[in-house]
Order: C-alpha cells, then structure tokens, then sequence
C-alpha cells in the first residue's frame, strides 16, 4: 500500500528556513520513509506567512548593520581591537541577528579589511534569502499536491482537540486520507502541538489519517 | 520653439536664478522629478503660451505674443528681474539640449549628494557603453575587471550618501539597500550594464514618485501635492515587488557563499528560539 506523508508548517520550516538542525531529520525523513508527499493549502500559506517574516527580519538585521558599517568612518584594515569596536559601536543591540553576525565576527581573520567585512554579511544576508528559496522549489518539486479541502468535517473538529490552524492542517490532512486512500501519516516538527499529551492517538483514532510522525525525532 | 522638456528646465533654472541672484520669488511651481526640476503647469496660468504637437512626437512650446504685458500685473521691479533672468537664461542656455540641461540640473541643484550619487552612476550606464567596452584587464588572468569596479565605486557612493537621518528618505530606506544588492548581484552574476541601466532607471523613478515630487516641491498646488504624496505610496508598493521578484531569479541562480553555513549552529538556535517565542 502506498504510503503517503501529509506534511505539517513545522516540517516546511525546519526543512526550509533551519542551515541544519531541523533540516538533516526533514530531509531524512522526506528521502526515506513516504512513496508520495502531500501537504495542504492551510499550510503553505503559514509557512509562506512565517518564511516571509523570518526572512525579513534576519536579511533586514544583517543589512543594517552592513550599512552602519558601510557608512561608518572605519576605513582599510582592522585589527582585533578595531573590530571589537565596530561592533560595540555599530551592531545595535536590537539587532535580530546580533549573536549570528558577532559569531561570524568571530571566524574572521584577525586582521581584516572593512571592504572584506561588508562582503561577508552581503554574503550572509544572500544566504539566508537564498536557501529558503532553494529549499522551498525543492519541496514544490517533491510535493504531489497542496491539498485544498472544502468540508469542514465537523466530526474531526469535535473529536480532536487542537487550535487554529493546527485543527484546519489536520482537517485538511484527514480529508486527503479520505479521498486518495493509502496510508497517510501526518508528518510533524512540532511534536508538542501534534503528539504530546496523547494528541498523535486522539488523531489516529478521529481521522482517517493512520498516524503522527515526529520528522525530528524519526 | 521649444521641446517640452528644455522649456521646463529652463524656466525653472530662471527661476532659481532670479531667486539667488535678486532675492526675488517669482513664484514658478518648480518640483523634482526623474528628468531633474520640473514645472508644474497645472499649477500656473499657462495662458501666454501655447504647447501644440510637435513633429518629433511631444509638445512644442511657443509663446503668445498678443498676450498683453499687463495682463501679467507684475511691478517695475519683478519686470526687470525678469527681462534680466531671462538675458542670464538665454547667454548660459541658448541652444542646450534637455540632456545637457537635466545633467546641470543633478549636478548644481540636485536637493542631496544622494540624488547626485545615482544620476552619476545614471549617466556613466547611459552615455559610455560599458557593455561594449571590455577592458583589456579582463583579458588577464585574474585582472580587474575595470567597468565592473566603476559601478561598484558609484553603488558604494550612493551608499555612503543616503539620507539615513533624513525622514523624508526613511520610506524608501529598506527599498533602496535591497536595491543596491540586487544591483551589485546583477552585475556579478551577469555582468549586463544594460540591464543594469534599466533596473536602476525603475528606481530612480520610484525615488521621484515615492519622495522627490512631493518632498521637493516649491509652489505646488497643495492638492496635487496630497495627490503625489498617496500616488508614491502605491508606487513604491509595486516597486517593492518587481524587486523581490528580480531579487529571486538572480537568488536562484546563484551558489550558496557558505558564510551562513560556517555560522548555522548560531543561526538555527535563534530562527527556533524566536518561532517559539512568537507562537
């Protein structure tokens, strides 16, 4: 029987916005355990929600302090203490990404030209923009189909336990096992909203899906 | 007879002049925009001239001579400020192209270093035809790439020169880094002055709509000004996302640096720290 695996929003933003962490045990379980992936409308449109907002936020926080350092008087080569106080004086402490720019301070040669310094964190400000739109074609590609669900299913909802959007995903997901058969399980990241407190067997017993898996655990 | 474009630097160049040098308000409605300072016709009695199709494909501006010089109801004073202006105008002007009258224009009013930093760059891209021009130097094995170091001086100088502290500017602040990245990618990844040429003529647009034709304007009707003010906010919307959408296919193509990878350990614990927070 075909095994399917209906993805959750935390599945799509560990795999696409986590370098590695939640990414390696995605990426592991989309490449070895479904024969078919499956995801739903509801939540392509929260990670979308959520990518748009990270993104922003991070790329944003990197960009301004390469223009605090781009406008800033430092000139030519720095040396440890040089950027020690270039960061004191231009990293704001409200700065989101403050801890990820000081580490890669932090890799830097111990004498560095400023030119070199903005170049990283454009570097670094492409990165972060970029992987997360890589890794999102990469699931479009192995994604059959962002399932869209028209019955409310009014049973699931009062069987099930869970808040918005996580009732609408497993709504969505109860409906997709419904309609295409197979087994379904519902793939999470978010094992506190999902399985927790006897969650995955309320879920397993309400709805036509065959189970929860926790991707970062499986 | 003249183009509709010299006929508005002009006029607006005498009234800057008539300003500076007679301490006299003539009151022209000047404002700027993508072709440097501009009248605003709506805002002025345009009966002593006529504008009529011309055969280049715009508006011919001709004066209307039978218009009495009373009409006007102008004093003594304002009458030989202008007759002198207008001698300065013609002395300095005579015969210059709008082309040559808008670089003047950037160069000796633009309202900041920042305007005049991109219409630097600006002309460079339009007037010296860098596609064509492959530098000797890039023939070498690792030599510079000199045209490349051009643009990449003059997007560091718009830079330095943005208004940060101006809150005229703050709107646009977000837009125009990305912008300049995406610029710099452009070049990088594609080496096309062309293409850069026109991506930076969409901003410079966006720039005049969003802050220069109601920021800098100077006896403007104040109800087309609240009516440019709304406009810009639209237009720097649409700009917003034409940039992110260029910004993505130059993204897509290119290799991943490995400077978020060399700091991932950091990176992953604050994207999860702060989607637990948020949640």
């Amino acid at each position: 029987m075909t095994q399917i695996g209906y993805l959750d929003t935390g599945v799509l933003i560990g795999f696409c916005l986590t370098v590695d962490s939640h990414h390696e045990p995605c990426s592991e379980y989309l490449s070895t355990r479904p024969d078919e992936i499956y995801s739903g409308e509801r939540v392509e449109r929260e990670y979308d929600n959520t990518a748009e907002t990270v993104v922003q936020r991070y790329t944003g926080g990197v960009r301004r302090h390469r223009v605090a350092v781009q406008s800033s008087s430092y000139t030519g080569e720095l040396g440890p203490s040089d950027l020690r106080e270039l960061q004191r004086s231009h990293l704001a402490p409200d700065n989101p990404t403050r801890d990820t720019i000081a580490e890669l301070y932090d890799q830097l040669p111990q004498v560095v030209y400023v030119d070199t310094v903005v170049d990283y964190l454009r570097k670094l400000e492409r990165d972060i923009e970029q992987m997360a739109l890589n890794r999102k074609d990469t699931l479009d590609d192995a994604i059959v189909d962002y399932w869209c669900c028209d019955d409310s299913h009014p049973e699931v909802r009062s069987a099930v336990d869970l808040h918005e959007p996580d009732l609408t995903i497993c709504v969505e997901g109860h409906d997709l096992a419904e309609t295409i058969g197979g087994t379904v399980e519902l793939a999470t990241a978010n094992p506190t909203d999902f399985v927790d407190e006897g969650t995955d067997t309320t879920i397993e017993s309400a709805t036509a899906l065959s189970g929860v898996v926790d991707c970062t655990t499986a | 007879m003249v183009p509709k474009t010299v006929f508005h630097k002009f006029w607006s160049l005498s009234d800057r002049y008539a300003e500076a040098e007679f301490d006299t308000e003539l009151g022209v409605p000047r404002y700027w925009y993508k072709y440097g300072e501009l009248v605003d016709e709506q805002s002025v009695d345009s009966g002593f001239f006529v504008a009529p199709s011309a055969p280049w494909g715009g508006q011919a501006y001709k004066p209307v001579y039978d218009e009495g010089d009373g009409e006007f109801d102008l004093g003594r004073r304002e009458q030989q400020v202008i007759e002198q202006t207008v001698e300065w105008a013609l002395d300095q002007f005579d015969q210059w192209s709008a082309r040559k009258l808008e670089a003047h224009q950037y160069r000796k009013h633009a309202p900041n270093e920042f305007i005049r930093s991109y219409s630097e760059l600006r002309e460079r891209l339009q007037y010296t035809g860098l596609d064509e021009q492959v530098p000797l130097s890039v023939y070498e094995p690792d030599g510079p790439d000199t045209n490349r170091e051009v643009v990449f001086e003059l997007l560091d100088q718009t830079v330095a020169a943005y208004p940060t502290e101006d809150p005229a500017f703050e709107p646009l602040s977000d837009a125009f880094f990305r912008w300049e990245d995406t610029a710099r990618l452009l070049i990088e990844q594609e080496r096309d002055f062309a293409r850069l040429e026109v991506f930076l003529d969409e901003f410079v647009q966006v720039v005049s709509e969003a802050v220069l034709r109601f920021q800098f304007a100077d006896g403007v009707d104040q109800e087309r000004v609240a009516e440019w003010r709304t406009d810009g906010e639209a237009c720097l919307e649409r700009f917003e996302s034409t940039l992110a959408e260029r910004r993505s296919e130059l993204l897509r193509e290119r290799e991943q640096s490995g400077v978020l990878q060399s700091v991932s350990a950091t990176y992953d614990e604050m994207v999860l720290d702060d989607l637990t927070n948020d949640e």
